[in-house]
């Protein structure tokens, strides 16, 4: 396995004059990695990029310490994708495709239909697989397609949204069994999604993309520490009372428009409000730690996005 | 939903070359379009056509035996002309590289043009699977995104058409040859039939690669598989109509049908033309009869416009190339 699954330099694409990445420059190193981002963002056109699906405008692209547009499809035998959309070939019965999808990796025809098969069980897919996909509900489909773009033993495996359309529990499933393709088959996963609870779950490293440019790069871990000290305060009444309190210590604090109260008290801590609550015979109802870094940065991710439609 | 999750299991076996994946999308094409009960029943039509044509042959073949059922017929009803069927005769064994040949020449032009229809028809019953499915369904993505090039892809699906009309086109007239060889009476006929048959593998082979190309160009027209098919057969109706109007006006209008153009390698191929000629001139008395006939009344006794028809189809061909660079990507 390489230092880094992806490098990219100064990668760019352009559709018309608008800008779907924009110098985009990551090193990422193997494990599961998630792009988050508001829809719209760039983070299909980036995965698409660096499976010469689209053509990149400018820039260089690194998958597998082999640079993007000059190799060919032999790289594409170290690579799983699970597009967003259903593309499926109508009137093939689910293991007949998994094969087949095998078979346009070069795997034999008996080793492409037994580890078809394989993959079916693994995805969790039963006696559905002799049924034509046309019939297949959305959640197969997804199956379908993790089963397709894993079949061939890939090092690294892109899904764009493979939890679209699922049901609460199927969707626990999915990100169940993507999550042990690296913890237990050491497939490094990239993770598109604008759902943040998904790329949580399972990611190891962030990229927030907002417009086509990377907001952020860092660990999960090391994003959720950075806390910036402030709290949302529930109480029944009084609140006026609270926002002056807390005003007297030299804490920034409003009350908000559902009437919570935040206030920046600048700790981790939140014991330092409960005293002053304590000590005014104000009781708390809730007090909430502030949003961590991650979450800010996704909401800033949502706003700038936002911001540009309108 | 299956009882038990089976654990993943890392592949360590090795990969197949570049042909065996070319190969896979040719037999998935081939496995999608014999799926449909039409084009297996055309098919079976093409192998019933071959058997009339090595039944034909037979009975060219039954022409050299004094005793067979044909010489008997002729003696029953008509027994004035044994004496001219006897000198017949004795002049085709003498001249079997003229007789043979040119017999099986003609022969195997005129069922190149039934075989030819037939091709047609099967096209327009694989079309919609060819590409416009793989378009409409955006299954192009999943080939885009494995280890195989649009080249590649462009190729399985070329191998697709061409798998199919060889076995409605080649392969009948192979057997068609060898069965008519094989009954013939002297297997010496395997010998002389062979440039009739050399002509009819390149005119197929030439023919097949066109239409492969054409059609796999009209598949990626339309995104609706309805419409590839409806397409294919306005494009062969409407050649056919043009090139019929263009016999009396002008003259180049008949390369808009590549239908015509077709004929005219075939002409030029299997020279009909020549072929009576050399019968006029040595077949005894039967070739005073040939001479009657008015062959600038049929079209296969013209010269063939071999340029020209070379020329449109070499222009077809680019275009098909172009719509399929153009319409065929992933995105």
């Amino acid at each position: 396995m390489p230092e880094f699954v992806i490098q990219t330099e100064a990668l760019t694409k352009k559709f018309g004059s608008q800008s779907a990445l924009d110098q985009v420059s990551v090193k990422v190193p193997p494990g599961p990695i998630g792009l988050l981002g508001p829809n719209g963002a760039g983070k299909s056109t980036f995965m698409k990029c660096l499976l010469q699906l689209l053509p990149t405008t400018s820039g260089k692209a690194f998958l597998l310490d082999k640079e993007v547009g000059k190799v060919g499809r032999e790289i594409r035998t170290r690579v799983g994708y699970t597009p967003e959309q259903d593309c499926h070939i109508p009137g093939m019965l689910g293991c007949e495709y998994v094969a087949y999808c095998a078979q346009l990796t070069g795997l034999p025809y008996q080793a492409a239909r037994q580890r078809s098969h394989e993959m079916l069980d693994f995805v969790g897919m039963g006696q559905e697989r002799y049924r034509k996909i046309d019939t297949y509900s959305t959640g197969m489909r997804q199956r379908l397609k993790l089963a397709q773009a894993i079949v061939h033993d890939p090092e690294i495996v892109f899904l764009d949204e493979p939890t679209n359309g699922l049901d609460p529990k199927g969707r626990e499933q999915i990100l169940e069994l993507i999550q042990s393709l690296w913890t237990e088959h050491g497939i490094s996963v990239v993770l598109s999604s604008h759902l943040l609870h998904d790329v949580q779950r399972i990611c190891d490293q962030i990229i927030i993309i907002a417009l086509g440019k990377v907001l952020v790069h860092d660990t999960i871990a090391d994003l959720s520490a950075q806390r910036k000290g402030a709290a949302e305060v529930v109480v029944a009444s009084e609140q006026e009372k609270l926002v002056t309190l807390f005003k007297a210590k030299g804490w920034p604090s409003e009350s908000l428009p559902n009437g919570h109260i935040k206030v920046e008290h600048a700790g981790m801590d939140i014991n330092p409000i409960l005293e002053v609550m304590n000590d005014a015979d104000i009781t708390p109802i809730e007090v909430l730690p502030s949003p961590n870094a991650l979450e800010e940065l996704f909401v800033q991710a949502l706003n700038t996005a936002h911001e540009s439609v309108s | 939903m299956s009882l038990y999750r089976s654990a993943y299991q890392h592949w360590d076996g090795e990969y197949q070359g570049i042909w065996y994946r070319r190969y896979a999308i040719a037999a998935n094409g081939i496995q999608s379009a014999w799926a449909n009960k039409w084009t297996r029943n055309m098919v079976m039509a093409a192998w019933i056509l071959s058997i009339v044509q090595a039944a034909l042959l037979f009975g060219i073949g039954q022409l050299l035996v004094k005793d067979s059922v044909i010489y008997t017929l002729v003696e029953q009803f008509q027994p004035q002309f044994q004496t001219f069927a006897n000198g017949l005769m004795t002049w085709i064994v003498d001249h079997p590289e003229i007789s043979v040949r040119s017999t099986y020449s003609f022969l195997f032009y005129f069922f190149s043009g039934w075989m030819s229809t037939l091709s047609l028809i099967i096209i327009a019953l694989i079309i919609p699977t060819l590409i416009s499915r793989d378009l409409s369904s955006k299954a192009i993505i999943i080939y885009s995104s494995k280890a195989v090039s649009r080249f590649d892809y462009f190729l399985g699906k070329f191998f697709t058409v061409f798998g199919i009309i060889s076995a409605a086109w080649l392969l009948p007239v192979c057997s068609a040859w060898l069965l008519g060889g094989l009954l013939a009476p002297d297997w010496s006929f395997l010998w002389h039939s062979r440039m009739a048959l050399f002509k009819s593998i390149t005119y197929i082979v030439f023919a097949s690669s066109f239409l492969s190309l054409l059609a796999m160009g009209v598949s990626a027209i339309s995104v609706k598989e309805k419409s590839a098919t409806v397409i294919w057969v306005v494009l062969w109706v409407l050649g056919n109509v043009i090139s019929n109007i263009g016999a009396k006006t002008e003259p180049w209008i008949r390369h808009l049908s590549f239908n015509y153009n077709l004929e005219q390698f075939a002409l030029k191929l299997f020279k009909p033309k020549a072929e009576l000629a050399l019968l006029q001139d040595n077949i005894p008395v039967v070739g005073n009869l040939l001479r009657g006939i008015p062959t600038d009344r049929f079209p296969m006794f013209q010269n063939p416009q071999f340029s020209g028809a070379m020329l449109t189809c070499g222009i077809m061909a680019l275009l098909a190339i172009i719509i399929l660079n153009w319409k065929v990507k992933p995105e």
